[in-house]
């Protein structure tokens, strides 16, 4: 999504009204995504059912292996809907800054965090939903 | 947000893979067109606005043309004009002469 706009809009912030067309299409286009309505431990790879072990363990173990926990990472944002998606991808995986996201999206700041919160709470839950199918 | 959150363990191990492997963005199909389309009315909103007032000015302004052309064209006939006595009175005479 940053490089995606960072190309499209030359990289610069002269261009606001772009951001929020680049937001807006991007919202439209996850909307024809099939959202998926649930995640089942059957439905992941053992690729990703690793990250996902990985994910629980304590924290001091290694990580989990980047590219399956971003496979497993994705499968877990089609569970949300397209606004909260965007949101917790440009925040969390990509590592945008509030005031970024608040300046590419033309939402407020209060409403992107409670947006992110109730996201991350979701994917918590879901997390949580699949350690016990395990 | 709570460091114990697996999904901020998950995001953090997934951020990493963003860094670098990821494919070039490729502009959407149409996604230009789109761009073109909202960009436009905002530039040329002024100018537009003058030129709608413009082409609705043009069939006023011909109306008005016809109207005063109309009411004085310099072609008009002469017989709207009061006639001349003298003239008359001379065309009078010069038939009552020619009849004897």
């Amino acid at each position: 999504m940053r490089r995606r706009t960072q190309q499209e809009t030359g990289g610069d912030a002269a261009h606001p009204h772009l951001h929020e067309l680049l937001v807006r299409d991007s919202c439209r286009r996850l909307k024809f995504l099939q959202r998926r309505p649930e995640l089942r431990w059957a439905d992941l790879t053992e690729s990703q059912a690793d990250a996902l072990t990985a994910t629980l363990a304590a924290s001091d173990t290694p990580a989990p292996d980047a590219t399956h926990a971003h496979e497993l990472a994705v499968k877990l944002l089609d569970l949300l809907g397209p606004e909260d998606r965007l949101v917790v991808t440009m925040l969390d995986l990509e590592g945008w800054s509030v005031a970024e996201v608040r300046k590419a999206t033309g939402w407020r700041e209060g409403a992107i965090r409670i947006r992110a919160f109730r996201a991350r709470r979701k994917l918590r839950k879901e997390i949580l939903k699949l350690e016990k199918q395990r | 947000m709570n460091t114990n959150n697996p999904w901020k363990r998950l995001a953090d191990a997934a951020s990493r893979n963003n860094t670098g492997t990821e494919t070039p963005a490729e502009m959407p199909f149409g996604f230009d067109t789109r761009v073109l389309a909202q960009l436009r009315p905002q530039r040329q909103l002024t100018a537009e606005l003058l030129g709608r007032l413009a082409l609705n000015a043009i069939p006023v302004a011909a109306a008005v043309l016809v109207a005063c052309w109309f009411t004085a064209r310099p072609d008009a006939p002469a017989k709207l004009a009061a006639p001349d006595p003298v003239a008359l009175a001379d065309e009078v005479f010069a038939e009552e002469a020619g009849e004897q």
